[in-house]
């Protein structure tokens, strides 16, 4: 199964990773998720995990001012402890393998031409800055994978695959076409991972390895030179040298006199390859799906272990018909394209790697040897990461200029929200007007932004006790406990009311999963699970002990 | 594209959004009556339009386009 983290919204990538089941655990949770050991990650289940991190939201607020040697250095910072992170859970889930993204260079970001006219700092810096730690990631873990989101980027361009109205509508920024590619990468690595890749390429050889027909155009007529388009021909074989390089077995499967071809390997010194080259060689006028079969045979491979390559299209139709496993990639029909289309569609597809040698993958174990002592001794708690966010908790009381945000906040929140009851203005205007009800309002901030008011409690007190009437918090700020220094800034603004006790109701809907233990978490008691209790005194002894930062009043 | 046919490609990529079999769709579905429907689903579903009939929707049109008869209605108009 596979566990899908973000600083964005990408649940959609779900519907296209059909090989296998997926979970998305919330927009920009992931933090949270990694150091949270009973999070899903760490369930034996989860043997992939894919981190999608976005640039933009990487730089937060500082996307909106232009860089600064002082913005980089911060960039670099948050960076390195998001990474520790990452190196945690590396090390923690040595069983799964982890991929993540590369990032493109963003247009959104504040350019101008000092961009590539500074000598100073720049936002590619900060893009380079990245990347760089992937470099550091990859060589330390052979167990992480890096997606190349960049190339993705740059071949089908950013405004093919980001559509920003779904990010202010739902914190989505890719589009269908961008979920399915960065699918169909994901599964290609993975499959590259394991070992899964094609380990035969079978060629045609008229049209295909060069140009014209040996048996017409003969020794010196066929096209394969420096010159002209004979150089597409010798570009292709170039390729196809270096796959036989990585360990690829080639094979010959072509309709010719045998002695023709024999003569053309022995004396056109054009050719970049030599007869020795290919493992088995079939060449005569047999059915090529017979053909095919024997060299599976001579090899004794499967067939899915093999590309077949032929300009013929009534070829190519008739190995796909008669055998299926076999994968028949499409020939460009203007051999200049042979090179990109080669790249793209035949080695990125069926024989990409992700190592070179056995080495290569053993390295995790050597790093987790060195692990400990090093980037590790310095490894954060949750706590800790808490406490380096430098959250800015602010509580409004009864201010009726947050009237239509406090309203709306009640309508659309559906996960955490315990009580899940929907307000209009007017309703909240009452309750800022009555004398028994007070309303809180909870402003967030902290290092990466400013999110607003993204929390909200309505406290009914009667005189002796408080029930707490609503209960809601943006699922943007979750896993930072400002639930609970929210909570208890509000029920210390009742000291000297003397109260005796706090009441609370949870009543569970189909979405509000996520806060569930929240009132036993933050120290009342229940029999139900519905009605929540506790001593008033108690309760703020309780949250003191608990919360690791404070909030700030504010009582206009 | 006739309007029958139209409704019933809608239909379509709504029971491969929402994950709900087809005949539970009627032409009356809308994002109140269909539990499915919710706001995740929503914008699902409108990435999915936009994907399938190469169109484009604005924030108010996805807002506004809450129930089949209202998607048919944008639809409509994109691509003709």
């Amino acid at each position: 199964m596979i566990a899908l983290l973000s600083n964005i919204n990408i649940e959609p990538i779900r519907g296209f990773l059909k090989s296998d089941e997926s979970i998305f655990t919330g927009y920009n949770t992931y933090i949270a998720d990694i150091l949270n050991h009973k999070s899903v990650l760490y369930s034996d289940e989860i043997d992939k995990i894919f981190l999608f991190l976005d640039i933009e939201e990487l730089l937060g607020d500082m996307l909106f001012k232009y860089p600064s040697d002082n913005s980089l250095s911060v960039f670099e910072n948050n960076l390195d402890e998001i990474f520790s992170f990452i190196y945690q859970l590396l090390i923690k889930r040595n069983n799964a393998v982890l991929v993540i993204n590369n990032v493109p260079f963003i247009s959104a970001t504040f350019i101008s031409y000092l961009d590539t006219n500074s000598p100073n700092v720049t936002f590619r810096d900060f893009v380079k800055i990245y990347n760089n730690k992937l470099k550091q990631l990859k060589s330390d873990f052979s167990n992480a994978l890096v997606l190349d989101w960049e190339r993705i980027v740059l071949n089908e361009g950013i405004n093919n695959l980001f559509d920003p109205k779904f990010w202010y509508l739902g914190r989505m920024k890719l589009n269908n076409k961008a979920f399915k590619l960065l699918s169909d990468e994901f599964s290609n690595l993975i499959n590259s991972y394991k070992g899964k890749t094609k380990k035969v390429l079978i060629l045609d050889l008229d049209n295909t390895l060069w140009g014209g027909i040996a048996g017409e155009d003969g020794l010196n007529g066929i096209k394969i030179s420096e010159d002209g388009i004979g150089k597409a021909f010798r570009d292709f074989q170039k390729l196809i040298k270096s796959l036989k390089e990585i360990g690829v077995i080639l094979a010959i499967n072509s309709k010719n006199n045998e002695s023709d071809i024999d003569e053309i390997f022995q004396k056109n010194n054009m050719m970049i390859l030599k007869y020795d080259d290919f493992i088995v060689r079939k060449i005569n006028w047999n059915n090529k799906v017979q053909n095919l079969i024997e060299i599976a045979s001579d090899l004794d491979l499967g067939l899915d272990s093999f590309v077949f390559i032929d300009d013929n299209p009534v070829e190519r139709q008739l190995i796909k018909e008669n055998l299926p496993e076999v994968c028949v990639p499409d020939f460009p029909s203007d051999i200049s394209y042979v090179k990109s289309w080669f790249l793209e569609e035949v080695i990125y597809k069926y024989f990409a790697k992700v190592y070179f040698t056995h080495e290569d993958k053993n390295k995790t174990f050597q790093y987790l040897a060195n692990a400990e002592r090093k980037k590790l001794s310095k490894s954060l708690s949750i706590e800790d990461f808490i406490k380096s966010l430098n959250i800015k908790i602010k509580i409004y009381i009864n201010l009726s200029k947050y009237k239509q945000r406090i309203a709306q906040l009640t309508q659309k929140t559906n996960q955490f929200n315990l009580r899940t009851k929907r307000y209009t203005e007017t309703d909240i205007e009452r309750f800022i007007n009555s004398d028994n009800y007070t309303v809180f309002a909870l402003g967030y901030e902290d290092k990466f932004n400013n999110e607003g008011i993204v929390g909200l409690v309505i406290i009914l007190n009667d005189g002796e006790s408080l029930e707490i009437d609503t209960f809601l918090l943006s699922c943007r700020i979750i896993g930072r406990d400002a639930e609970f220094v929210f909570l208890l800034k509000v029920l210390e603004t009742f000291k000297e009311k003397n109260i005796k006790k706090v009441n609370a109701v949870y009543i569970k809907t189909k979405k509000n999963g996520i806060a569930e233990s929240f009132y036993s978490d933050a120290g009342l008691f229940t029999e139900n699970k519905i009605d929540y209790s506790v001593d008033y005194e108690k309760l703020i002894i309780f949250l003191e002990n608990k919360t690791l930062y404070d909030g700030e009043i504010i009582n206009e | 594209m006739n309007e029958k046919e139209l409704q019933k490609s809608i239909i379509d990529i709504m029971s491969d959004t929402f994950n709900v079999k087809k005949e539970k769709i009627s032409l009356s579905a809308s994002k109140s009556n269909l539990d499915e429907w919710d706001s995740l689903a929503h914008l699902k579903l409108f990435l999915a339009l936009q994907e399938s009939f190469r169109v484009n929707f604005s924030t108010d049109e996805i807002d506004s386009g809450n129930s089949l008869e209202k998607i048919y209605k944008l639809l409509k108009d994109k691509i003709r």
